[in-house]
C-alpha cells in the first residue's frame, strides 16, 4: 500500500509540475477529455499516441463468496507496467486504436517469492461515433458511440525468476491467453455546462486456447462503466468512475470448473488535460473497495496510472 | 465558455436515448447482482477445514484419496495426501506418477512437486502462491495405462 500511495503521489506531482506551465487548448476536447472509455482522439484530429505507465498492488483477496482477506506482511502481488496506444481517426467519425503493455510483476507468499516481466497481448480497438451532437452536448442529446475489440494473445512471461512456476498478472494485463472479440456502447451527456455523465459497457467473447495445457475455454467478460466528471474548463477534466467486470465460469478439459466466475468492483478519480500543442495529461488512481461481497473471487486492487499522449 | 445548445430533440433521438440508458441500466443491475455461481461443497470443505476425499479418475480405471491436514489449506507450502486405489473392485497396479497445480483461469502454474517414482501414495508438497481456485492434475497409471484424477480446491 505504501508503494502504491508513493508511486500515486509521485506521478501526481509530475503531472502537476507538466500542467504548471503550459498552454490551455483553445479548441474543444469534449470527447476524449473525460476520463476512462474515452476515444483517444477528438474528432478534430487525426492521430495520437499515447503511453500509459501504471502501478498496482493488492491489497488482499474475494474468495468465491465474497469474503475479503486482507493479505499478510508477507505477501504481495503487484505489477508495474507501461501501456502503449497508436490512435488513427477516418473521416472524424471512426477511431482505430491499437494498444499493447510490457511490465514487471512480483508475486510473494509463504515461501514464494518471484519477479518476473511480461509482454502484454495487443488489442485493437474499433470506435464509431453513432450520434454526433454539437459540441458540448448540454441540452441536447447524447453522444452515442459503438465499438469493437480484437485481443490478441501476444502476451507472454519473459522469464520465470528462477523457478519453473508461470503465473500473468489478472486482468489480463500482461496476457489473457486467448482470442479475445468484444463490443462496446457508450454513452456521453452535459447535463450543466460543467457536468458531464458518461455510461460505457463492454461484452466480450473468449476462444478456446491451450495456454494450460489441455484445452481451456475462458467465460465471456462484461464490463459497465459509468462516469460522472467536472469539466471547469475546455482543456481538462476531473471526475470519478466505478466499474464493474464480471467473468464467466471457465471450462478446462471438457469439464466447467464451477466457482470459477469473478466479479471485480473497482472505483477511479481521475483528472485529464489537453494543451494546445497536442499533449494530454491523465492521472486515474483506483481501487478495488474490500467491502465484503462487492467482488468475488478476485484480487482487491489499489493502483495509479498516469497518462501521457499526443494528438494532431 | 458558454455551449452551444443545438435545436430541440426528435422525438426518435429521445426514444433512442431512453432505450440506451435503460438497457445500460438493465445491464448493470444484472450484472451487479450476478453471484459467483457453482460451488463444490467437498472440495470446498476439504479446502477450509481438511480431511479425505474420494475422487474418481476421468478414464474410470483408479479413485484417488486427497487428505489435507486438519486445518485446510493456506497460501504458501502446503501438504496433500495422494493415494491410488483400484476402482470398482477390480485388481489394479496403480502408480501416481506426476502432479501438477494450476490456477487455469490465470496462465498459473505451480512449480510441481517431487515424486518417489512408481508409488500408489505420496505426499505432494505444493506452493500456493495465490489465494484463489485452483485444479490438481495427478497423472497415474493403473495397469500400464494411463489416467487423469482432477479436482479443484480452494484457497483462501
Amino acid at each position: 500500500v505504501k508503494k502504491a500511495l508513493t508511486v500515486a503521489s509521485g506521478v501526481t506531482l509530475a503531472s502537476a509540475l507538466v500542467t504548471a506551465g503550459a498552454t490551455e487548448v483553445a479548441a474543444c476536447p469534449c470527447r476524449g477529455a473525460a476520463g476512462p472509455g474515452a476515444p483517444l482522439t477528438a474528432p478534430y484530429e487525426h492521430w495520437s499516441v499515447q503511453a500509459t505507465p501504471g502501478f498496482r498492488t493488492a491489497l488482499g483477496s474475494f474468495d468465491r463468496k465474497g469474503h475479503f482477506r486482507r493479505f499478510g506482511s508477507d505477501e504481495e502481488q503487484s505489477a508495474t507496467e507501461v501501456a502503449l496506444s497508436l490512435a488513427r481517426r477516418f473521416a472524424s467519425r471512426l477511431e482505430v486504436s491499437a494498444t499493447t503493455s510490457a511490465g514487471r510483476n512480483v508475486i510473494r507468499a509463504p515461501g514464494f517469492d518471484r519477479t518476473t516481466h511480461n509482454l502484454g497481448d495487443v488489442l485493437v480497438r474499433g470506435h464509431l461515433d453513432l450520434l454526433d451532437p454539437p459540441m458540448p452536448t448540454m441540452g441536447s442529446f447524447p453522444a452515442w458511440g459503438v465499438g469493437v475489440l480484437v485481443r490478441s494473445p501476444t502476451g507472454r512471461a519473459l522469464g520465470n525468476g528462477g523457478g519453473t512456476a508461470t503465473y500473468a498478472a489478472t486482468n489480463a494485463s500482461t496476457g489473457l491467453g486467448a482470442w479475445e472479440l468484444g463490443v462496446s456502447s457508450d454513452l456521453r451527456k452535459y447535463w450543466t455546462p460543467r457536468w458531464e455523465t458518461a455510461l460505457a459497457g463492454e461484452a466480450a467473447y473468449r476462444a478456446q486456447d491451450h495456454r494450460t495445457g489441455a484445452e481451456r475455454h475462458l467465460g465471456p467478460r462484461v464490463t459497465g462503466r459509468t462516469t460522472l466528471a467536472f469539466v471547469p474548463s475546455l482543456a481538462g477534466a476531473v471526475g470519478l468512475s466505478a466499474d464493474l467486470t464480471w467473468e464467466g465460469e471457465v471450462r478446462y478439459a471438457g469439464q466447467t470448473l464451477a466457482g470459477t466466475a469473478t466479479r471485480l468492483v473497482n472505483v477511479s478519480a481521475f483528472g485529464s488535460r489537453r494543451f494546445e500543442n497536442g499533449v494530454r495529461l491523465g492521472l486515474s488512481v483506483f481501487v478495488s473497495p474490500p467491502i465484503r461481497g462487492l467482488s468475488a473471487n478476485a484480487a482487491a486492487l489499489l493502483g495509479s496510472t498516469l497518462i501521457v499522449g499526443w494528438s494532431r | 465558455m458558454k455551449p452551444v445548445v443545438s435545436g430541440r430533440w426528435s422525438w426518435s433521438r429521445r426514444a433512442l436515448s431512453a432505450l440506451a440508458f435503460a438497457a445500460f441500466s438493465a445491464f448493470l443491475s444484472i450484472t451487479s447482482v450476478a453471484c459467483v455461481s457453482g460451488d463444490d461443497p467437498s472440495s470446498a470443505a476439504l479446502s477450509e477445514s481438511g480431511g479425505a476425499l474420494q475422487v474418481p479418475s476421468t478414464g474410470g480405471r483408479t479413485e484417488l484419496t486427497v487428505v489435507v491436514p486438519p486445518g485446510g489449506l493456506h497460501t504458501g507450502r502446503n501438504t496433500i495426501g495422494l493415494s491410488a486405489n483400484e476402482w470398482n473392485g477390480a485388481p489394479a497396479r496403480v502408480r501416481i506418477l506426476s502432479v501438477r497445480a494450476l490456477m487455469v483461469a490465470h496462465n498459473h502454474e505451480a512449480d510441481p512437486p517431487a515424486l518417489a517414482a512408481g508409488d500408489d501414495e505420496t505426499d505432494a508438497s505444493i506452493v500456493f502462491f495465490m489465494s484463489g481456485r485452483w485444479e490438481i492434475e495427478v497423472r497415474v497409471e493403473s495397469n500400464g495405462a494411463a489416467d487423469t484424477v482432477t479436482f479443484p480446491v480452494d484457497v483462501p
